[in-house]
């Protein structure tokens, strides 16, 4: 077999070419460098920070427009690496408009293919975010001809168990810490239930989130073994979410 | 680079160097087999990934899905969160709104396209599609897993490969530039005398130069996980929270405990260290191939027995042979004619003979 091994293209194709790569290769590395780290451990808990000011303005002002269009310059911090992950799983129920229950789902799904089993567990596994509710420093008041702020936060419902409590915001318990599902964990949840309604033909779903804390190794080194109701995970349960 | 002995080093006589590096890196033709196996197996790849789909492609793509419209609306960033999903993200499924009969017809044809793809059939507009579908059908971050954004790497830089590929053949009717239809097909006798595609070479050096970043800054990611630095992270695999009882805690204690843990973060540093040396190695020949291979095939052993995403493992080992795809496209070529003795004794060119060009000169005219 022989091949021209010298170049046969004209060169201001070379030219051209060597330019667009040059361009494209700055997109995908600034996509994998413009991106938060962490979290890491600090005295106020885990953060994240912030992606290096010169990859984060050379991507706002030259190279976003085209990695959002080309869609390959990403970040590479792939969710799989952190192995030391809870185990979260969702239970749903949906009810129609008289209460009773005409369907249950559970994600990831045990009798699914792996690999939609495995995007299920990506979709629950964002739902095990909350954040600390810090109350109000004083009493609040309803603006003029307004409504009274809300709040949403964990209320303990049983051993190991929670419940999701929507009230006025002067409700929010100040004696203890509270938790909060983040907004975007709260949103989700109320997408999940909107969908099953639209599968169903419900008019509202219970959605319960189940979570286990990761077992370490260190566990082995203990006189006793963890027992089962060690390893007995938590319930939250956001309660009835509308359609 | 090498300068002759008699020449004075100079600024100029370097920047021709670097110059001359250039362009044989990224110019020089190559031959275009290893690319077609990579494309061969991307579209085998693609319908892996598709077909377990099949019974939720409202669930997973539709925007009357997991994720629906007013979801898309309310997880993009606000000032008092960072949300989910960037509203900037684009996907041709959007165009088909929460219409259940276009979402169902789309995904059957990509499958239909990928099938095609596979075959060699109308590669060019195929490798378009195929990177569109990659883009499209992953949009939703929040159920984006590793193998989507292989995919979407692959694809492209193969649609890279063959839309430009043998456009600068001569005597070449347009409908044939546009379509390619039977130019790569997988059943046509591979010639012996193919010319070298510098499309092919730049694809595939994209192709390299793309995944061994994505493998580095993966491995530099595990390094801010304390998991990976404690070396314990594949002890989680072993015993996920899902399914750890006290029964099968105790079954890891005892005698063997220490040296199954000191193995397992062994292991771990191997992992990391292949990771973030790989591109010390990954374009040497002789110790370098087979650190290459040897480590992408127990990776992909290892990602395809105990990892949740049976996918990734043979996804990471595609990857990984675009590595071996530009300098050792013609052994596997020899190979091949060695494995299917058959393929000597195929009729002619079909392309060819279709083009009303005699086989030679079609070989050397550049459509491969």
């Amino acid at each position: 077999m022989s091949l021209d091994r010298k170049p046969n293209v004209p060169t201001w194709v070379m030219v051209a070419a060597s330019l667009a790569i040059g361009w494209h290769l700055l997109a995908v590395l600034i996509g994998a460098l413009d991106a938060p780290s962490g979290p890491w451990h600090t005295p106020m808990g885990p953060q994240r920070f912030d992606p290096p000011a010169f990859a984060f303005q050379i991507a706002e002002h030259l190279t976003l427009p085209y990695a959002q269009v080309i869609k390959i310059a990403g970040a590479y911090r792939f969710e799989s690496n952190r192995l030391e992950a809870p185990d979260v799983q969702v239970e749903a129920r949906v009810r129609d408009a008289s209460g009773k229950v005409i369907a249950q789902q559970r994600l990831p799904d045990p009798s699914a293919p792996a690999q939609v089993r495995y995007r299920q567990q990506m979709l629950v596994y964002w739902l095990q975010f909350d954040r600390p509710l810090p109350p109000p420093q004083s009493v609040l008041l309803a603006p003029t001809g307004g409504e009274m702020p809300r709040a949403r936060w964990w209320e303990p419902d049983g051993e190991r168990r929670m419940r999701l409590i929507q009230d006025d915001a002067n409700a929010v318990p100040r004696n203890r810490p509270v938790m909060e599902p983040t907004p975007s964990a709260f949103k989700l949840a109320s997408a999940y239930a909107r969908h099953l309604c639209r599968r169903h033909g419900g008019d509202r779903a219970e959605i319960v989130r189940l979570y286990r804390e990761p077992v370490p190794p260190t566990v082995l080194f203990q006189e006793q073994p963890p027992t089962v109701d060690e390893l007995r995970g938590f319930q939250a349960n956001y309660g009835d979410l509308p359609k | 680079m090498s300068l002759a002995r008699n020449q004075p080093r100079g600024s100029g006589t370097e920047a021709a160097g670097w110059r001359h590096a250039w362009v044989r890196f990224w110019f020089t033709p190559s031959d275009p087999f290893g690319l077609h196996v990579l494309r061969v197996l991307t579209a085998a790849l693609m319908l892996a990934w598709l077909a377990p789909l099949a019974g939720h492609v409202d669930d997973f793509l539709g925007l009357g899905g997991w994720v629906d419209v007013r979801a898309y609306q309310e997880l993009s960033p606000t000032p008092n969160d960072p949300g989910m999903i960037d509203p900037r993200g684009w996907s041709l499924l959007f165009l088909l709104g929460e219409n259940p009969t276009l979402l169902h017809a789309c995904y059957w044809g990509v499958v239909a396209a990928a099938g095609l793809y596979l075959l060699g059939l109308f590669v060019r507009p195929i490798s378009i599609v195929m990177w569109v579908a990659a883009a499209s059908f992953s949009a939703n971050p929040i159920i984006e897993i590793d193998t989507d954004v292989y995919l979407r790497i692959a694809t492209f830089y193969l649609m890279i490969g063959y839309v430009f590929m043998g456009q600068s053949a001569a005597r070449l009717p347009w409908w044939r530039r546009l379509l390619a239809p039977t130019d790569y097909f997988l059943f046509r006798r591979p010639d012996l005398d193919v010319p070298g595609s510098t499309a092919a070479t730049v694809a595939l050096r994209l192709w390299q130069i793309h995944f061994a970043l994505l493998i580095v800054v993966s491995g530099l990611h595990k390094l801010q996980l304390p998991e990976w630095w404690t070396g314990v992270a594949l002890w989680y695999i072993f015993n996920p929270a899902a399914t750890a009882t006290p029964e099968s805690l105790t079954a890891w204690s005892g005698p063997r405990f220490t040296i199954n843990i000191s193995m397992m973060s062994l292991a771990a540093y191997a992992m990391l260290a292949w990771q973030i040396m790989f591109p010390a190695f990954a374009w040497r020949a002789g110790w370098g191939r087979w650190l290459l291979l040897g480590g992408a095939a127990v990776g992909a052993l290892g990602l395809l027995m105990i990892f949740p995403i049976p996918l990734l493992g043979p996804t990471f080992f595609v990857a990984c042979l675009g590595f071996v795809a530009h300098e050792d496209a013609g052994r596997w070529r020899l190979v091949l004619e060695r494995l299917w003795p058959a393929a000597r004794r195929l009729p002619g060119n079909f392309s060819a003979a279709t083009a009303g060009i005699a086989p030679t000169a079609a070989a050397s005219a550049g459509r491969r």
